[in-house]
């Protein structure tokens, strides 16, 4: 497996040392380097990242309330000449804590974790269907998970609302949800599901997707919150 | 308009001395960063903007750390103190590729004026640390030391984010109170100015 990473640095050298080692490295391509988490930050909104070797000390903020401030941060290994953070570190999750300067054989090892955890994630993504087939208007539809908003409990049926279209198919919405993988769909009430990340947003007992309005039901709720909990930066 | 802050006056006119502890405070962060430089230098020998910087940063930094950790001469003049500072902000200018206008200057004689040792380089890290260390382009830290007879006045000119908080400014007062508070200062000040997002530090002894 290729890893696509950023080192993230204020300081050049820094980042030539980092960039150095990982020329040795055959599994490792380097997308960007930058001195500042500004910069990063608008690479990592075009494109996806796998690794980021990010320093602690950065201009205007620190490489922690970096990664607390980003939505869909990638993995992180931290390079920093400071120990005292390593804790803070790794309640964020981080890979890695590398201390600078940095050995081949530290930054080889932090590596080979980064690749371990990234493959696994990968196996559980490649488990998980990135479809399902439905039947609509007398036909089998391929619809891609990505699309779904939410579905909605009607009678006998289930409307699923995708991106610019809503689909009528002949199904419980109990059956449904035995079908979706759960890491990505959640029941919010007894006549709706949702598509967790294309929530724009909670008000009361709404939930806000697309240009859709969906009720949370009381006992539902908690769940929710939970589960957005998780997510929330 | 800025933040004057007027702190300490002379302990009873009497110089008091610090300890070798206190004097030869290593900046350990400062110096595991500038040995990753170094790291990033060599592992980049084949890079021709980076010509000759090894053997020049192993220089700056044998000075930093002799001048550091050698131990007697708790007091030296004001040009070895400002010798040792050159070395500091000459490393600084290469971990960071020269993007930080560094400098120092003399009015006055100073070879006979003696210091504390490493009082006038644990202020300037302080303020490298708050100001030109956490900036993006362009930042600057200017010391001038003005020599008359034997008092010695020295003013630090740094810039400062323009984020700067007062918070942050009473912070770095609290820090120079704890370094400052053992040695014969006659009077220090410090202003903020946010305008220019700069920060004037003038001690004097």
């Amino acid at each position: 497996m290729n890893l696509e990473c950023i080192i993230i640095d204020d300081e050049p050298l820094a980042v030539a040392a980092i960039r150095a080692l990982l020329a040795e490295t055959s599994i490792i391509k380097v997308l960007g380097e930058f001195n500042s988490a500004k910069e990063a930050e608008v690479f990592l909104n075009s494109r996806k990242v796998d690794l980021m070797f990010l320093d602690i000390r950065l201009p205007s903020t620190s490489g922690l309330e970096f990664i607390r401030k980003l939505k869909n941060a990638p993995e992180v290994i931290i390079t920093t000449a400071d120990p005292n953070h390593a804790l803070e570190g790794f309640e964020l999750n981080v890979i890695d804590y590398l201390l600078k300067p940095i050995s081949r054989l530290r930054l080889q090892a932090a590596i080979n974790k980064a690749r371990i955890i990234l493959e696994a994630k990968n196996v559980r993504r490649l488990e998980e269907p990135s479809s399902i087939y439905i039947r609509a208007n007398h036909k089998l539809v391929n619809l891609e998970l990505d699309q779904i908003l939410y579905f909605e409990a009607y009678s006998d049926y289930v409307k699923v609302y995708v991106d610019d279209k809503c689909l009528l198919t002949h199904k419980t919405l109990s059956s449904m949800e035995e079908e979706l993988p759960k890491s990505r769909f959640l029941r919010v009430h007894r006549s709706f599901i949702v598509q967790l990340s294309k929530i724009q947003s909670l008000s009361g007992n709404t939930l806000y997707l697309g240009n859709g309005k969906v009720p949370v039901g009381r006992s539902y709720k908690k769940r929710l919150i939970e589960q957005l909990s998780q997510k929330q930066v | 308009m800025g933040l004057n802050h007027e702190l300490i006056k002379a302990q009873n006119g009497q110089p008091v001395h610090a300890s070798k502890d206190e004097v030869c405070r290593l900046d350990t962060h400062f110096l595991f960063n500038s040995l990753s430089g170094l790291h990033g230098l060599s592992l980049s020998s084949d890079n021709p903007n980076y010509k000759g910087e090894v053997s020049d940063m192993v220089l700056r930094l044998s000075d930093y750390l002799r001048y550091v950790l050698t131990s007697g001469n708790e007091e030296v003049t004001l040009s070895q103190e400002l010798d040792f500072i050159r070395s500091y902000l000459d490393l600084e200018k290469v971990r960071y590729a020269e993007s930080r206008a560094l400098s120092i200057s003399v009015t006055g004689s100073d070879s006979f004026v003696y210091f504390p040792k490493t009082i006038l380089y644990i202020v300037s890290s302080k303020c490298m640390a708050y100001g030109p260390s956490g900036m993006e382009q362009p930042s600057k830290f200017e010391l001038n030391a003005h020599v008359q007879g034997q008092t010695v006045t020295a003013q630090f000119e740094f810039s400062v984010p323009p984020s700067t908080k007062e918070e942050e400014i009473q912070k770095l007062l609290g820090e120079l109170n704890e370094v400052l508070k053992s040695y014969p200062i006659e009077k220090y000040s410090l202003v903020h100015l946010p305008a220019p997002n700069v920060c004037k530090l003038i001690l004097k002894f």
